[in-house]
């Protein structure tokens, strides 16, 4: 009924779309990282006006729906002459979107730290930067990777959206390939779950041993 | 650049497409609830195979994209002889897809309550269904209706997906008459306030009962 | 020195209340207060946090090698004096001198301007302190703890940063647990890794902030044993410490400082203070003190 190379065929032709997916998720993931860094250390900064612009960069991008980002940034910006390619389109419109929601977890994680620790570095007169390289960031990283483990499978959740502008990654080849193999259509989309699940796993488990670096010492 | 005439003649239209976002969001949502619960009992299950199993599933559809899960639904149902109109797979998919979250938020819920009430519950001699019913459910949920509440508003935004399986939501009606006059800005732009006037007040709404029911647990102390 | 009438005018003046006029320092016979050359110096400094003014006109040397002790009730100020000579609160107004040099002013272009970070900078790396808290890093060994800073701030070779922690951790009796994380030591030994990574720094002036107050009854004792051993081998190391024991505040200090309402009210040496105080808001401090310890 199912032949066994049929399966294997589709799957390697996945495998290979799967790489758009693959970069994608990793471009995204480190701009996003970049932006969640940024804005989240200006949302603790002291000037109001700095804090307000990040905020409100912040609450446009996650009180507004990823798809519709994504459409706006590849349909809308040509008409102010910003034509971007669609993987480019895919990486700023993931990135701001979850750059946005990461900045959150990455204040929270910074604020978590106690002040007595802040204050035991300054008795011990680290400079600023020091302060926050061996004292202040180690242990608001702790705070931060499970919050930031979550949003990194969101984000490549995320991604597959981009089939909807065309770009062909891993979901739009399953889509192209289903019309032209109705019969297969419960093989093809099994299968890209599988390969979107096991993607996801391989984020997940590097987060949970960064967690498990990070919590030495901490019972 | 930005014509206002043309926004107020596809203002009600978008309108109109708004409608079905919120069906799709509120009835997503409600499936999202109940299957989440059942997520949650089966995960508890005595039966190591039951609990392992629904772990496993929930855990699946968790880290596999709400797009592929709604293609899915919408090709291969039909080869089950399972006819359904595209907005009711577009919720089962919703709901399919936040039960999992949700059934998190349960699991946080309940190990919550501590454990003396379980044992209060047994020395009073209440069946299973009583002390679930009346002891552990009532005191579980309160404090995750903030978190629930966040799960709502993301499951609102994420109801554009449905414009991958044809259902006329708020952005596919968007699109159409985006393509038809060649003019995204309006629309886009539109699609993307309607979206942010329901969901910024409505975290704000959020944040504040989750300060709210921070403090009585506090007092209690 | 001001006379009585003066402060009584200004005050007036002021509209400052009553109670607010400056007690009368009573100094104990035989008490060394000034310096020639004072490590430490508060002129007039005073402290607000909003409303509550906490100190209120503070004037104080200290001596090179000198062991202080501030004692007083909760809420006196006494926290706050030492918080502010490790920089960690800025005075409201005063002068803080530490070796002649203003600690919070410095001297641009003959002119004075508020310190940057590089003169706080400066001026702490003659401070250093120990918390009530111990504040330890927790993502840190006991050795990382106490090499850290020697190492980053100092720029000490780590070899020698290594060895001399591990000689300054044989003093406390923590020598056998350098590779623990702080999580895994009770608060006593905790406290005292604390003490060992402050004392690396080799600052000039040391401050203890009620070290001993977090702990269990029953680890307090290690805790001063390790402090009185350090503090008769650091003859150099001037040691400010603020605490509600003054028995151990007896056997270590040099003069005793006893701080009421914002204000230094009476000091001298261990064995007049305790055994003869003067003003009735000691005496009446201290005899709570005995009644405590008689429950």
């Amino acid at each position: 009924m199912i032949k066994i190379d049929k399966i294997l065929n589709i799957l390697l032709r996945l495998i290979d779309a799967s790489k758009v997916t693959i970069s994608l998720t990793i471009v995204a993931a480190l701009l996003a990282s970049v932006i969640a860094f940024i804005s989240g250390i200006l949302l603790l900064n002291r000037h109001k006006i700095i804090r307000f612009l990040v905020r409100t960069y912040v609450e446009i991008f996650r009180g507004t729906s990823l798809l519709v980002q994504l459409y706006w940034i590849y349909f809308v910006l040509p008409f102010f002459s910003v034509e971007l390619p669609k993987f480019t389109a895919g990486v700023v419109a993931i990135a701001l979107n979850y750059g946005a929601y990461s900045a959150e977890i990455v204040r929270a994680g910074f604020l978590s730290v106690p002040k007595e620790q802040i204050e035991a570095a300054k008795a011990l007169n680290f400079t600023p930067s020091q302060k926050m390289r061996y004292i202040i960031f180690p242990q608001a990283i702790r705070i931060m990777l499970p919050g930031l483990g979550n949003q990194m499978i969101e984000l490549i959740k995320g991604t597959a959206l981009v089939s909807l502008i065309g770009l062909e990654d891993l979901t739009y080849s399953g889509v192209i390939m289903r019309t032209n193999d109705i019969a297969d259509t419960f093989i093809i989309f099994i299968l890209i779950l599988v390969i979107y699940y096991a993607i996801s796993s391989i984020f997940a488990s590097g987060f949970k041993l960064l967690e498990k670096r990070a919590n030495v010492g901490r019972a | 650049m930005w014509s206002w005439s043309f926004t107020f003649k596809v203002l009600p239209k978008l309108l109109s497409a708004a409608k079905i976002t919120f069906i799709a969001t509120i009835l997503g949502f409600l499936l999202a609830s109940i299957l989440g619960l059942v997520w949650t009992f089966l995960k508890r299950a005595k039966i190591h195979w039951i609990s392992s199993s629904a772990t496993a599933i929930v855990e699946f559809i968790r880290r596999t994209p709400l797009l592929i899960q709604l293609f899915f639904l919408y090709y291969t149902l039909p080869s089950f002889n399972i006819r359904l109109p595209a907005l009711t797979v577009g919720i089962i998919g919703l709901g399919l897809h936040y039960s999992t979250y949700l059934s998190e938020v349960y699991r946080a819920g309940i190990e919550a309550v501590e454990k003396e009430q379980w044992e209060a519950a047994k020395s009073l001699n209440f069946t299973p269904y009583q002390t679930w019913t009346l002891v552990i459910l009532p005191q579980a949920i309160p404090p995750i209706i903030p978190m629930m509440g966040n799960y709502l508003i993301t499951l609102f935004k994420e109801t554009p997906l449905l414009a991958a399986i044809s259902v006329v939501e708020l952005l596919q009606q968007a699109k159409i008459i985006g393509s038809e006059y060649f003019q995204y800005l309006e629309v886009f732009t539109l699609v993307g306030i309607i979206f942010f006037i329901f969901s910024y007040p409505s975290s704000l709404l959020v944040q504040y009962l989750e300060i709210k029911l921070k403090n009585p647990a506090e007092k209690r102390m | 020195m001001e006379s009585a009438d003066l402060i009584i005018k200004t005050a007036r003046k002021s509209k400052i209340q009553k109670k607010d006029i400056k007690p009368e320092m009573i100094v104990h016979e035989g008490t060394l207060t000034t310096f020639d050359n004072p490590l430490v110096k508060y002129i007039n400094v005073k402290k607000n946090f909003g409303e509550l003014q906490v100190l209120k006109g503070i004037d104080l040397e200290v001596g090179y090698g000198e062991k202080l002790t501030i004692i007083g009730s909760s809420g006196s100020g006494k926290t706050t004096l030492i918080r502010m000579l490790m920089t960690l609160e800025k005075p409201s107004s005063g002068i803080m001198e530490i070796e002649g040099e203003s600690l919070w002013t410095m001297k641009k272009n003959g002119k004075t301007v508020p310190a940057d970070e590089a003169h706080l900078r400066k001026m702490r790396s003659k401070v250093g302190m120990v918390f009530q808290q111990y504040n330890l890093f927790p993502h840190m060994t006991v050795l990382d703890n106490c090499t850290i800073a020697p190492i980053k701030v100092k720029g000490m070779d780590p070899e020698e940063a290594k060895e001399q922690a591990i000689q300054m951790l044989k003093r406390v009796k923590m020598s056998d647990k350098i590779n623990y994380y702080p999580n895994q030591l009770s608060g006593g030994q905790k406290q005292r890794v604390a003490i060992a990574r402050a004392v690396l720094m080799r600052p000039k002036i040391l401050l203890l902030d009620e070290v001993t107050s977090a702990l269990d009854p029953e680890m307090v004792g290690e805790v001063l044993n390790v402090l009185n051993e350090i503090a008769q081998e650091e003859k150099e190391m001037t040691m400010i410490f603020v605490t509600h024991e003054l028995d151990f505040a007896r056997e270590i200090s040099d003069r005793i400082i006893f701080i009421n309402e914002g204000y230094i009210l009476e000091q001298g040496k261990p064995e007049s203070i305790l055994n003869d105080p003067k003003s009735e808001r000691l005496q009446a401090f201290l005899s709570r003190f005995k009644e405590n310890r008689n429950l």
